[in-house]
């Protein structure tokens, strides 16, 4: 780690530029060493701070978020210039949590950032037209038999639906994950094209895996025999949304 | 026309199900739909075949000469 003294040194304070350290790792050595002193993280765009004292983080701040949340987010900042200030001790806390936990919280943090950054991108790539399209495709194909249909991203956020259901899209996005997870750690086969649910009163939920993509349908069996879905509506369902990918 | 492509598909769907297949339509430009119509040209075979095999994580030439 290479700390010098920067052109930006004012009379009042000593601004020091860090090198050669990530910010994690400048983080857990201020904690380590007891230090009390202001971390200012920027990029061309953003500008945030974390506040130290004796070892211990006890604020931060990025644009409007403080705390916890801020820790997040100026932990995803890709290659930040980092200065050292000096500091009072006097901010008021609003972390709780250690240096370490912060670090183990913030690698989901990030991911979830992540995940929210690629889904806006391939939202922009997907052809929305073509994906309701292929929509219309499968409410023709299944008719009655369809009651409820979406077609989720990452974030289980639904993009485009019939009679949305966008609460199941969250938490079926979630078993999937979990059910991913499951055949990993099982040592099984990964899962392939997709997996049905058998539910009472006649109703079965289909999900299918399309990569950063899941359509989920609610549908009705007594109205729809099975193979005419898995032969001819899935099918058709999986050539029109391909189209809007390559098209 | 396209058969090859088609089988190419038909493979990688195999393994990689649904996924596989779109991840494939996706960097090839090349749905499979199209690939019924499209001519299979042997350069654009072997840079589906390519493809196809980081798809998969095996040689796809071991599951076509079967």
């Amino acid at each position: 780690m290479n700390i010098e003294e920067d052109d930006f040194s004012k009379k009042t304070s000593t601004k020091r530029n860090v090198r050669g350290i990530s910010l994690p790792g400048l983080l857990n050595v201020l904690s380590y060493e007891g230090k009390t002193c202001k971390v200012i993280i920027k990029n061309k765009v953003l500008k945030g701070e974390l506040y130290f004292k004796n070892g211990i983080l006890v604020d931060a701040q990025i644009g409007e978020k403080i705390g916890e949340e801020a820790v997040c987010e100026l932990l995803t900042l890709k290659s930040p210039d980092i200065f050292l200030e000096p500091f009072d001790g006097n901010r008021e806390k609003t972390i709780d949590k250690s240096i370490n936990q912060l670090l183990l919280d913030s690698e989901k943090c990030i991911d979830d950032i992540n995940i929210k950054k690629t889904n806006k991108k391939r939202r922009k790539e997907m052809n929305i037209p073509m994906l309701k399209k292929a929509v219309e495709t499968l409410k023709s194909d299944l008719g009655d038999g369809l009651l409820a249909t979406d077609i989720w991203g990452l974030d289980g956020q639904p993009i485009v639906a019939f009679n949305s259901q966008p609460k199941a899209s969250a938490l079926f996005n979630r078993i999937t994950n979990n059910i991913n997870k499951t055949l990993k750690e099982s040592g099984f086969p990964e899962m392939g094209k997709y997996y049905i649910l058998d539910l009472v009163d006649n109703h079965m939920v289909v999900i299918i895996l399309l990569g950063d993509f899941q359509w989920g349908m609610l549908i009705n069996s007594k109205k729809l025999p099975l193979g005419l879905l898995l032969n001819v509506a899935i099918p058709n369902a999986i050539d029109a949304f391909e189209k809007s990918m390559t098209s | 026309m396209g058969k090859m492509l088609q089988e190419i598909y038909k493979i990688v769907t195999s393994k990689k199900g649904f996924q596989g297949r779109l991840k494939l339509a996706e960097i090839t430009g090349i749905s499979r739909a199209d690939a019924d119509e499209i001519d299979d040209t042997p350069a654009l075979i072997e840079k589906v075949k390519k493809i196809a095999s980081d798809i998969i994580g095996d040689d796809i030439e071991k599951f076509l000469n079967r």
